[in-house]
């Protein structure tokens, strides 16, 4: 399995569905499905990681004149359109 | 001579001089133009359902009429004392000598020229396939992180972030403000999906402003904002509360949702569902992998109670039990073939006996062979001093030729 940290939730959710199919195969053999199973565990605690961590606030995008980026918290504010 | 070069001035009828003012007006420009004034003696035919009326400014009036087929179409009621733009073509009416204009498209002003502006838009970018389905990026199912362009200080900012709060508080949104109405709103919005893209790490973006009026939607139908939300790398959702069915960004973007908060609703997955769905994967799981160890366990247990693993020499005497069997079967074949053979071979043999040279041999004749086993027939066939083989009825003499003699012919 590749480096984890850059799985994002939809390719965690892709890869373990597949890891499912491939457990449904019939006469997986032992060492494979064990490793499967593995790969699985790795994912499911992988995606859930990914779900309670994002636990980022909402942030505002700002670009200075040199066109580098730099982020805030973003506190709401007015009314209007 | 003088009444020979006098020409008398061309004299028209008033058809004939209608008919040149008819060919003096069919130019491109009149041929089909756009005109804005006020509507005055606005009259609704009826029965034909043409429409009349007077189009004027401050200083100048000109007849219009727009028929029944083409009226048809127009979604507003004229009436007098509206500005309005028109299209259509300038021609002489013949029958009473008035230019009037033959109208085939009347918008009320203001807004109709932003209809125009919006049609035409519209009508060049479809043809540059901007808005063909297959140029759709699709939205990913699962985004972590989505940016909104919009204002910072709208009602549709709130709304976003409200129903992403209700449904997914761990969403990473990045907002980027941008004026959604006035001048500088096209190139702010433009700029804040370029800021987006250039910035990375975004699954898609969110671009809108709640409700207003066609004018004040207006940079959502500008080309500036339509060549943006194209050239995105990043898959564009739409979000323009409006008062017409579709602005041009609706149509360009990869999807297009009827609100902001609709599109919250539509691209933000609820935390709750997903936090189920992996959990069902790892029960799915340890299901998975219990019924595959119980199905092997079950597999070595069934091998086990198999009497070559229960008896491991059960094999060999099995196999010593199969060779006696054979070997005993053996025997009593070539037994029974033998004794079967024994009858047909005395039968054979009494046969041959009739036949066989041997039978004479019993009677006193001998057979003489030479060297090489053949039948001497021929006192020719043999040379002095060479060993011959007489077979007699029991038994072989060896001898040497001494002389041999031809008999005399009689």
């Amino acid at each position: 399995m590749e480096n984890k940290s850059l799985i994002s939730f939809e390719q965690g959710i892709e890869k373990l569905e597949q890891v499912i199919n491939d457990l449904d195969k019939n006469n997986v053999p032992l060492d494979q499905a064990l490793q499967l199973f593995n790969d699985g565990i790795g994912l499911v605690k992988h995606c859930n990681g990914l779900l309670d961590s994002a636990e980022e606030k909402v942030k505002v995008l700002l670009e200075d004149a040199n066109g580098d980026f730099s982020t805030d918290n973003f506190i709401i504010s007015g009314e209007g359109q | 001579m003088e009444e020979e070069t006098f020409m008398p001035p061309k004299v028209f009828t008033v058809s004939e001089i209608n008919s040149e003012i008819g060919n003096a007006l069919k130019k491109q420009s009149l041929l089909n133009c756009w005109i804005t004034g006020e509507i005055s003696n606005y009259k609704n035919h009826i029965p034909s359902g043409h429409w009349y009326f007077t189009l004027k400014d401050q200083n100048a009036a000109l007849r219009g009429v727009m028929f029944r087929t083409q009226a048809l179409n127009v979604a507003f009621k004229p009436q007098n004392g509206m500005k309005v733009i028109v299209r259509g073509s300038i021609r002489l009416y013949q029958k009473d000598g008035s230019v009037q204009i033959y109208v085939e498209e009347i918008y009320p002003s203001g807004v109709g020229a932003l209809y125009l502006a919006f049609e035409q838009l519209k009508q060049s970018l479809a043809q540059e396939g901007l808005f063909s389905q297959e140029n759709k990026k699709p939205i990913p199912k699962y985004p972590s992180r989505i940016a909104i362009v919009t204002s910072a200080t709208g009602a549709a900012l709130k709304d976003i972030l409200h129903v992403a709060q209700r449904r997914n508080p761990c969403i990473s949104l990045i907002v980027i403000p941008s004026a959604v109405q006035g001048e500088v709103a096209s190139k702010e919005i433009a700029q804040g999906i370029s800021r987006a893209n250039r910035y990375g790490n975004i699954d898609l973006i969110i671009v809108g402003r709640g409700g207003g009026s066609l004018e004040e939607l207006w940079a959502f139908n500008t080309e500036e904002v339509a060549r943006a939300i194209a050239g995105s790398n990043i898959p564009v959702i739409s979000a323009v509360g409006h008062e017409i069915d579709y602005t041009i960004s609706d149509l360009v973007a990869d999807l297009r949702a009827p609100t902001p908060s609709a599109a919250a609703e539509l691209v933000i997955p609820i935390l709750a569902d997903l936090k189920a769905g992996v959990r069902y994967s790892e029960d799915k799981l340890h299901f998975q992998i219990r019924d595959i160890l119980e199905r092997k366990r079950r597999a070595v247990e069934e091998l086990r109670a198999n009497p070559v693993l229960s008896r491991p020499t059960w094999r060999l005497e099995q196999s010593r039990q199969e060779l006696d069997a054979v070997s005993a079967r053996l025997q009593e074949a070539i037994t029974g073939f033998i004794n079967d053979r024994s009858g047909i071979l005395k039968l054979a043999s009494a046969k041959l006996d009739l036949l066989s040279p041997l039978q004479t041999l019993s009677r006193g004749y001998s057979l003489a062979y030479d060297y090489q086993g053949k039948v001497i027939k021929s006192v020719g066939q043999v040379n002095k001093g060479e060993e011959l083989h007489l077979k007699i009825k029991d038994g072989t003499v060896e001898c040497e030729v001494k002389s041999r003699k031809y008999d005399e012919v009689k």
